[in-house]
């Protein structure tokens, strides 16, 4: 059941990706990011209230934690960019590479405070693989 | 140029998941949740007076002619949010990535055809290697409480 429940959370972002690149091309880059994220917000109040979720106070937070949703504008921005020039399948793969390539070299050095996890051989030929496999979806 | 940029959007995921994490745990996921698109909404504001100088007339000359569904992208980002944090919480890392990204591939060349009208056999070739790479990379992990997914 979950597992099902995690393949359709992998179709849910294929179509997230898809319909913000769409929206991006027809009513422009910038704006796009605005619309995205006001129904984003609208979203996710509309979350808070069907859930009944208290509301905690943000007093004593330090700004760092703030950061992220600064970050996300052009992890959206350069999704829309890509979504037009290579399509969905290659958009989402290369993330995912990103996202591997990124969180194993914070390991590798144990940045943001996580605790160090070195790179290792089996690690890099799955990076390999993954890569001969974004090769093939460019040139075949 | 635009595979590069793709390749940083996923480290720019991984950043966010991270900080978003700590957030999520001192206010609980749907209050991180909003002061994420909150904040990005108001940094997309400052984002577009930079590049473009408020040329919003597009936004307000929203013509009948786009389809509904194209604004469910926002929407939808706030469903998955949740979802991740459901499944991540009930099955394995190892799991929780292959799926998703099976589910991403699935749909993503389904979405390419409708795209360009054809189904590349590059793609499929290309994702097989992914998964089998994606394999072998969550093997040469040794932890596996970790949280990937993407925004």
């Amino acid at each position: 059941m979950y597992k099902l429940l995690a393949t359709f959370d992998g179709v849910l972002i294929a179509l997230m990706v898809a319909f913000n690149g769409l929206l991006a091309s027809h009513i422009g880059n910038e704006q796009s990011l605005m619309v995205i994220h006001f129904l984003g917000l609208i979203g996710t109040i509309i979350l808070l209230l069907g859930t009944r979720t208290k509301i905690q106070s943000l007093s004593g937070l330090p700004v760092y934690l703030f950061i992220a949703g600064a970050l996300g504008i052009f992890n959206v921005l350069f999704n829309n960019i890509c979504f037009s020039a290579l399509g969905a399948t290659l958009t989402l793969s290369l993330n995912l590479i990103g996202q591997l390539i990124s969180s194993m070299l914070i390991d590798h050095f144990g940045l943001l405070g996580l605790v160090v996890n070195k790179i290792n051989q089996t690690k890099l030929i799955g990076v390999a693989i993954m890569i001969i496999g974004i090769i093939s979806m460019i040139i075949i | 140029m635009f595979i590069a940029l793709a390749l940083i959007a996923g480290s720019l995921v991984i950043i966010c998941i991270s900080i978003n994490g700590q957030l999520a745990a001192k206010v609980g996921l749907i209050q991180a949740g909003i002061i994420n698109y909150f904040i990005g909404l108001i940094s997309s504001i400052v984002y577009i007076y930079i590049v473009s100088r408020f040329t919003l007339s597009n936004i307000f000359m929203l013509e009948s002619d786009i389809p509904f569904y194209y604004f469910l992208g926002g929407i939808i980002g706030s469903l998955i949010m949740v979802l991740n944090n459901l499944v991540i919480n009930k099955l394995s890392a190892v799991y929780v990535t292959i799926l998703v990204f099976i589910g991403q591939l699935t749909t993503g060349i389904i979405i390419d055809y409708l795209k360009y009208r054809m189904i590349s056999s590059g793609k499929i070739i290309g994702g097989i290697l992914i998964i089998i790479g994606l394999y072998f990379y969550i093997k040469g992990d040794n932890k596996t409480t970790k949280t990937l997914p993407t925004s």
